[in-house]
């Protein structure tokens, strides 16, 4: 049986060793006949951020919390079958930006070189271009010039 | 030796289930010895084993498992040719693994919990199996350390293949577990990181006065 964990399922094992999500990652990662599980990279890529910039609040917890890189290493060199990019299936639709993550909140020149590979100096030269992408920034046709 | 009789030794359970105090844990003390007499099965004739089977009944008494269905099927079945001291080491070392999960028993036992689940599970992973090609469901709940009544489940879901021998007990194919050639997890790691999760996450529902401190100026 073929299944994709999400980002809850992640936490839910980080969180709770003794629970049913960190069972399902485990039989996943032992490669056992009975579940063929796996993470995408858009997963990986918000479970990364959530844990290292966003901070996640844990059973019980009050207060949201980051955590180091050295707190995660364990859990991400046990779940490595299933973790490390090379293994990750890539998200076909909609959200796949878990390899461009690191670009959200670049100018859209900057974003533009990096994804079209376009030559940077022209793309940056363009004012237009210049405003950051957000979430929040409404959509507005730059004027030609 | 064999002490007592199957239905004698659920008596006993029950018992040890409704008493309290110093009886129940006399009570519990009596089944473990019952066990340990059994696991000369499983080359484990020493001391220590004596007591960790006392120290593993005692954390699941404290985590409310003692009194769990499948412990009496495996109490009942424990004399029983073809395994039955196998299955109740399985189905122990299962039940640990859930112990683990108990937050009341404290950090230091829900690690001990995950130690000794390891302990009960590397008697069965060592040992010869009985027909070559072959693994008991002892065997497959020990490799992946999951329950033993999860592996009847996938068996009756045929979730994996098995054949019932002649005397009842199933007969499961080998080869279906190696068949996946991609890198794969080792149960030694996940139990490590179950020991470490614990760690990690020990005390953490009561924030630091830094982080505290942190969250109200920005409530601010």
């Amino acid at each position: 049986m073929r299944v994709e964990f999400d980002t809850t399922v992640l936490w839910g094992a980080f969180h709770s060793s003794s629970g049913p999500c960190f069972s399902l990652m485990a039989l996943a990662a032992q490669r056992t006949p009975v579940l063929d599980g796996f993470i995408t990279d858009v997963i990986g890529a918000e479970f990364w951020w959530r844990a290292t910039q966003q901070g996640v609040k844990g059973p019980g917890q009050r207060v949201a919390r980051t955590y180091t890189e050295q707190e995660l290493a364990p859990f991400l060199e046990t779940f490595e079958v299933l973790l490390e990019p090379t293994n990750m299936a890539r998200a076909p639709l909609s959200r796949s930006l878990g390899q461009n993550a690191s670009l959200v909140g670049l100018p859209l020149g900057e974003f533009l070189h990096v994804v079209t590979g376009v030559d940077r100096a022209a793309l940056l030269a363009a004012t237009t271009l210049s405003f950051p992408v957000t979430r929040s920034s409404r959509w507005t046709s730059p004027t030609c010039t | 030796m064999e002490i007592l009789s199957p239905e004698d030794r659920v008596v006993l359970w029950r018992a040890a289930i409704d008493a309290e105090g110093a009886r129940r844990e006399t009570l519990v003390r009596a089944i473990a010895k019952e066990i340990f007499e059994s696991l000369g099965a499983l080359d484990m004739y020493a001391d220590q084993y004596a007591q960790m089977t006392i120290e593993s009944l005692g954390i699941l008494d404290d985590a409310g498992l003692f009194a769990s269905d499948s412990l009496r099927r495996c109490l009942e079945a424990l004399h029983e040719p073809g395994g039955g001291v196998e299955l109740l080491a399985a189905e122990v070392a299962g039940l640990l693994r859930d112990a683990a999960g108990i937050e009341h028993l404290g950090v230091q036992r829900r690690i001990r919990a995950i130690e000794m689940a390891s302990q009960w599970r590397e008697h069965l992973l060592v040992r010869e199996p009985a027909e070559p090609g072959y693994l008991s469901v002892a065997d497959v709940a020990a490799r992946y350390g999951v329950s033993t009544q999860a592996v009847y489940k996938w068996l009756s879901k045929q979730r994996i293949e098995g054949t019932r021998g002649p005397g009842g007990s199933w007969r499961i194919p080998a080869a279906q577990f190696q068949s996946d050639t991609r890198p794969a997890t080792t149960r030694e790691r996940l139990d490590a990181l179950q020991a470490q999760l614990i760690s990690l996450h020990e005390g953490s529902d009561l924030p630091g006065e830094e982080e505290l401190g942190g969250q109200l100026r920005a409530e601010d």
